[in-house]
């Protein structure tokens, strides 16, 4: 097969009208010969050839006369090869080491872009992760009126299952539990505000601030005021330990944990409502459900409450579980509760021998109040 | 077809006066005004992968739109941003432009879509870029004015997304302006180093910057 000797390129010359044009370069036996589209001729002698390697894609071969007046390009995958043959090895070593320097720059730059990318990325991911615990740890220094602007605005926006319980028998009941529970938050500051909701959701939650919202299914699903504390302890333990406005931190990220560090809250607020109807509602995070059970069952410890109640109450879904799968939305939201129940028992056994005492309710009386309430 | 660029350098826009059988293949969206007798046809930017491929990384758009007219016609083409526009005259030879620059140009030359490599992707000049070969005039646009300048043997740095066109003689680096410390804290970050024999076009200011600019006025 004949060996290709003509190609496309051009050619750099100060005689050229705009200092270049394109040219067809012929590779002779003497050397390089170019004609431009103009019909100019110029000639470089392989003596005379000072050879590059470069261009935008890295594989143009230059051919420049040593006075630097004159140069003949082309980037041809053929032409490296068409010039060492015509050269007879005139050109080859420097061929060579033109394309190896190129190689082993190219090398060099992937191994620099490499490690700059990894400390970029090391840096970011630490950068990222410490605003974030930062952030995290501002939240406890930010005033507790935060959290109950939050969950005030939240509790407007929010759309309920069912109308407000009114009935003072089955209200206060539930004000008293959570006034038992109160003073053992370990939170000075916080109070608690309750409000029953006429639904047949199982279901229950606390927004930031301390807005306890409770439905009518979870207590008629209850057998004791004890249990619906133990399930009112867990919620209220997320308020104390503002669980709502650190998932605000984390699902809104850097511009946040950046916000609360230099104070500015303003914004963080109006985004806060949004989240805050939806954190109460869905999943916390698994840390988040484990310091809310612990610190849960702390409040009922100290408020003299029996914690196992708790269990019990899990124990009671569990087997409600298959009759109304989907009615359950406490449980939908608190997963693992086989877990749940051995760690609280667990617990327990750490906290030491305490005298429980029953709270005064009477249970009975509520639970007839609840029987004429729609539940729907 | 005689074509003048006007208002130059801040709101720069082409009139071309098209004659019969005269033809010129512009951008999506960049016609701005035109005679009635003008017809528009609109076709995939090179094909379908082609136009795909512009679209996704030459920062081109899907379609061309190519006009022509039976009559002595105008027709105005501008560009989205406000800029300087420049004329190439392509004898066959070629040059690459930086996505988005390129507006217009005769039928004879062809616009194909080059890999730029990682490293100009990095620099933030784009993973692709166009090149515009053949023969015949190319229309290309930039934010803010438009400056060329010679690069011989030695290494001339160019800040990123200041470049918008080339010559393939043209070698490209990407690397900081300084040390690590001076590049990113003097606000350079990172920068373009070119090297001839070649052309290159600049321009005079920068998206990027613009809209960090912007973004630090809204927080």
């Amino acid at each position: 097969m004949r060996e290709m000797t003509d190609f496309s390129g051009g050619v750099f010359h100060t005689s050229l009208a705009d200092g270049r044009a394109a040219a067809e370069i012929q590779v002779t036996s003497v050397g390089l010969v170019a004609r431009t589209t103009d019909d100019q001729v110029f000639e470089i002698p392989f003596g005379e050839c000072q050879l590059d390697v470069g261009g935008a894609s890295g594989r143009m071969v230059f051919c420049r006369t040593h006075d630097r007046q004159l140069t003949i390009f082309c980037e041809h995958k053929e032409f490296p090869a068409a010039l060492e043959l015509e050269s007879v090895g005139e050109v080859s070593d420097e061929l060579a080491r033109l394309f190896r320097r190129n190689r082993h720059e190219a090398h060099h730059w992937r191994m620099w872009l490499l490690a700059t990318a990894a400390v970029l990325m090391i840096g970011l991911i630490g950068g990222y992760y410490t605003l974030l615990a930062v952030a995290r740890a501002s939240v406890h220094a930010l005033p507790l009126s935060v959290d109950q602007k939050i969950g005030k605005l939240a509790l407007e926006a929010m759309d309920f299952d069912g109308p407000p319980v009114n009935d003072p028998v089955v209200v206060d009941a539930v004000k008293q539990i959570v006034a038992r529970l109160e003073p053992h938050t370990g939170l000075a500051g916080l109070t608690f505000e309750v409000r029953v909701i006429d639904s047949a959701t199982v279901n229950a939650f606390c927004l930031p601030g301390g807005k306890v919202i409770v439905n009518t299914g979870l207590l008629k699903m209850a057998q004791s005021p004890e249990q619906v504390a133990g399930v009112l302890s867990h919620e209220m333990a997320h308020a104390v330990k503002r669980h709502g406005l650190q998932r605000v931190t984390e699902s809104l990220g850097i511009v946040v944990a950046i916000e609360l560090m230099v104070g500015d809250v303003g914004g963080l607020l109006a985004l806060g409502v949004e989240l805050g109807k939806t954190a109460a509602l869905t999943s916390y995070s698994r840390e988040h459900e484990t310091e809310a059970d612990l610190v849960g069952v702390r409040m009922l410890h100290a408020a003299a409450i029996d914690p196992l109640e708790l269990a019990n109450f899990f124990e009671r879904l569990k087997k409600q579980d298959g009759d109304l799968p989907a009615a359950i939305a406490w449980i939908s939201t608190h997963p693992q509760h086989d877990v749940r129940i051995a760690a609280i028992r667990g617990q327990l056994e750490n906290l030491g021998p305490r005298e429980y005492r029953d709270l005064d309710i009477a249970w009975e009386d509520v639970q007839q109040h609840l029987k004429p309430l729609q539940g729907k | 077809m005689e074509v003048e660029i006007r208002n130059r350098p801040s709101f720069a826009n082409v009139l071309v006066k098209l004659n019969p059988d005269d033809r010129l293949i512009a951008e999506a969206d960049a016609m701005a005004s035109m005679s009635g007798s003008v017809q528009m046809k609109t076709r995939w930017n090179g094909g379908f992968f082609p136009a795909v491929l512009r679209r996704m990384f030459g920062g081109e758009s899907l379609f061309v739109n190519e006009f022509s007219s039976d009559e002595p016609a105008e027709l105005v083409l501008t560009q989205p941003f406000p800029g300087d526009i420049e004329c190439l005259d392509l004898k066959g030879n070629a040059m690459f432009l930086q996505p988005g620059a390129f507006l217009a140009c005769e039928p004879g030359v062809d616009l194909g879509l080059n890999w730029a490599g990682v490293a100009s992707w990095i620099g933030g000049e784009g993973l692709f870029r166009l090149k515009v070969s053949g023969k015949g005039k190319v229309w290309f646009s930039s934010y803010g004015g438009i400056f060329q300048r010679e690069i011989g043997s030695e290494e001339y740095i160019v800040d990123s997304g200041h470049l918008v066109g080339y010559e393939p003689s043209i070698s490209i680096r990407v690397g900081m302006a300084g040390g690590i410390f001076s590049s990113f804290f003097g606000g350079e970050g990172l920068v373009t180093k070119v090297r001839g024999p070649g052309r290159i076009y600049m321009q005079s200011r920068n998206f990027s910057a613009l809209t960090a600019w912007i973004n630090a006025h809204l927080w």
